[in-house]
């Protein structure tokens, strides 16, 4: 399969301070939902923008389907649609923004998006502006996901969303995306998005820590809670309620991640091997 | 296909769509809020003068607020660039930085130069006619003791007429460079783009005036080629010097402005 995403040796830093990317280095196929993850600071809303092309990378060491993002040609930006974690839209209406957005996506599908702002409780008449933030996320998801676009970027997308919400926007993300296309969902609330991603991608100090897929991980670790720690099986634990949580390396029986638990241990170098 | 890329005309009216839809109702607001002042300066200058407005007395009211509303207009070109938030939702859409440079320009200063003579027409010559009708029907066409006369509606041929040939073409091109380096000033500067652009282009125009009179009265250098300049053209000539001057400024400043675009971050 072909590789949409290609980062190779990726330095980045703003101004004068410190790197932020150093010699990052992942590539990404299509047909994918990514999870990238990392703490709060990690440079995962820089490492969208630098994937979109908001910003520019030294020495160009990023192509996404075939194209150097920050020399932003049409052809290129029709296919990318970033979902920023904050944003301005105009005082229009959805069906304005609709109207004037959406001619732009040559795969734009109208009756895809009047099921997911019907999904969401979203009419055509609401006026942007007069929106909360949470429904104004809730129609950008819904706009990025109609666009059909090759490379959806969502960055905390869960951020502002109710309960209900996070449910339905799990179930639109996995119900209507296709075999060519390729999502990368950044986040810290990693709860949000656990039953959705097939894909980890976990960034920490400039580097990439863990890239894997789910059921390698799920086929590779056993994540389960015990009363007491044993020595020598453990690869990482922590204090729970009623004992510990810990991971083990089990490769008789898949279970079920525990991506909080995942992420502290990648986070705390535990001795994961991918 | 290279060239589909950099300019297409169906794109391009797409953008002009998206814009306009986005953005109709401050366009609105300003060009309603240029009528409504000339309008209201016009019906309080001539409410309080007997002479003024006639013949091409409102020419200099014309130009002031041309270049007042006009610089403020092209002061907030780009208004997506205000803030960081609308950058990143205005660099996400598929248009060439060209494309956003041609409309932006189009919407910002041909727009301008083109709409506002008719509506400074239409706003100054109904304040003109309500004036009239109130000094002759209320006052019985004696206001203050002194008498009234009907007010002139303006009229645009005196622009030409007055004036020597090409001199008008120069300063129409002087007017076209003072809007383009605002514009450019508008793509450059995120925070007060127009004071900026005043501020960093009256210094540049204050150095070559420095430059100048140093190499002409302390060097001594006027009595070298620029003496021969002065008597060996024609008025006309140096007119369209001046122009063609201040089209290849305006020119390099536009290329710079579509770099500005081209190069812009939402960091």
């Amino acid at each position: 399969m072909e590789a949409m995403i290609e980062i190779s040796k990726l330095n980045f830093k703003y101004g004068k301070q410190v790197k932020l990317f150093d010699q990052l280095s992942f590539t990404e196929q299509t047909g994918r939902i990514v999870g990238l993850l990392g703490k709060n600071g990690a440079g995962k809303s820089t490492l969208l923008k630098l994937m979109s092309g908001l910003l520019e990378a030294p020495q160009k060491p990023i192509t996404i389907i075939g194209e150097t993002p920050f020399d932003r040609p049409p052809r290129f930006l029709e296919e990318v649609y970033l979902v920023p974690e904050e944003y301005e839209l105009p005082s229009v209406k959805i069906g304005e923004y609709v109207k004037a957005h959406a001619p732009f996506y040559p795969s734009f599908d109208s009756e895809k998006l009047h099921q997911i702002l019907l999904d969401f409780e979203l009419n055509t008449n609401n006026r942007l502006s007069k929106l909360s933030y949470g429904q104004r996320k809730k129609f950008i998801i819904a706009f990025a996901l109609s666009t059909n676009c090759k490379l959806l970027l969502l960055d905390e997308p869960t951020n502002g969303l109710d309960i209900p919400s996070k449910a339905i926007f799990r179930k639109v993300v996995a119900a209507s995306l296709a075999d060519d296309q390729l999502v990368v969902i950044s986040t810290h609330q990693v709860k949000d998005v656990e039953n959705l991603i097939d894909t980890l991608l976990i960034l920490d100090r400039g580097q990439v820590k863990m890239h894997s897929p789910i059921w390698n991980i799920a086929q590779k670790y056993a994540f389960t809670t015990v009363s007491r720690l044993n020595d020598g099986e453990v690869l990482y634990s922590e204090l729970a309620p009623g004992g510990y949580k810990i991971i083990t390396e089990d490769n008789s029986t898949a279970s079920d991640i525990d991506m909080e638990l995942l992420f502290n241990a990648v986070i705390n170098n535990a001795n994961l091997k991918q | 296909m290279k060239n589909m890329q950099f300019f297409n005309l169906k794109r391009f009216g797409k953008y002009a769509a998206c814009s306009l839809i986005s953005n109709y109702r401050q366009i609105l607001l300003f060009w309603g809020a240029i009528w409504f002042a000339v309008f209201a300066f016009t019906l309080v200058i001539i409410s309080n003068s007997h002479s003024m407005w006639n013949n091409d007395g409102w020419m200099p009211f014309f130009i002031i607020v041309f270049c007042i509303s006009g610089l403020l207009y092209t002061g907030f070109a780009f208004p997506s660039f205000r803030n960081k938030k609308r950058t990143l939702t205005e660099l996400m859409i598929p248009v060439t930085a060209f494309e956003r440079l041609v409309y932006e320009f189009f919407e910002k200063v041909v727009a301008f130069f083109i709409l506002y003579p008719p509506v400074f027409f239409i706003s100054s010559s109904l304040a003109v006619v309500i004036r009239n009708t109130f000094a002759f029907k209320i006052t019985r066409a004696e206001v203050n003791g002194i008498e009234t006369f009907p007010f002139e509606i303006i009229s645009f041929d005196k622009l030409y007429t007055n004036l020597e040939p090409g001199l008008f073409g120069m300063f129409f091109m002087l007017a076209v460079l003072g809007f383009v380096l605002v514009f450019a000033g508008a793509a450059t500067f995120r925070k007060l783009p127009l004071i900026k652009s005043i501020v960093v282009f009256g210094l540049i125009f204050l150095a070559v005036i420095g430059y100048m009179y140093m190499l002409l009265e302390k060097l001594g250098l006027r009595n070298s080629w620029l003496l021969i300049l002065e008597h060996n053209i024609t008025a006309k000539q140096g007119f369209m010097i001046g122009s063609l001057i201040f089209g290849l400024i305006s020119l390099t400043a536009l290329t710079y402005t579509y770099f500005k675009l081209k190069e812009k971050e939402a960091s």
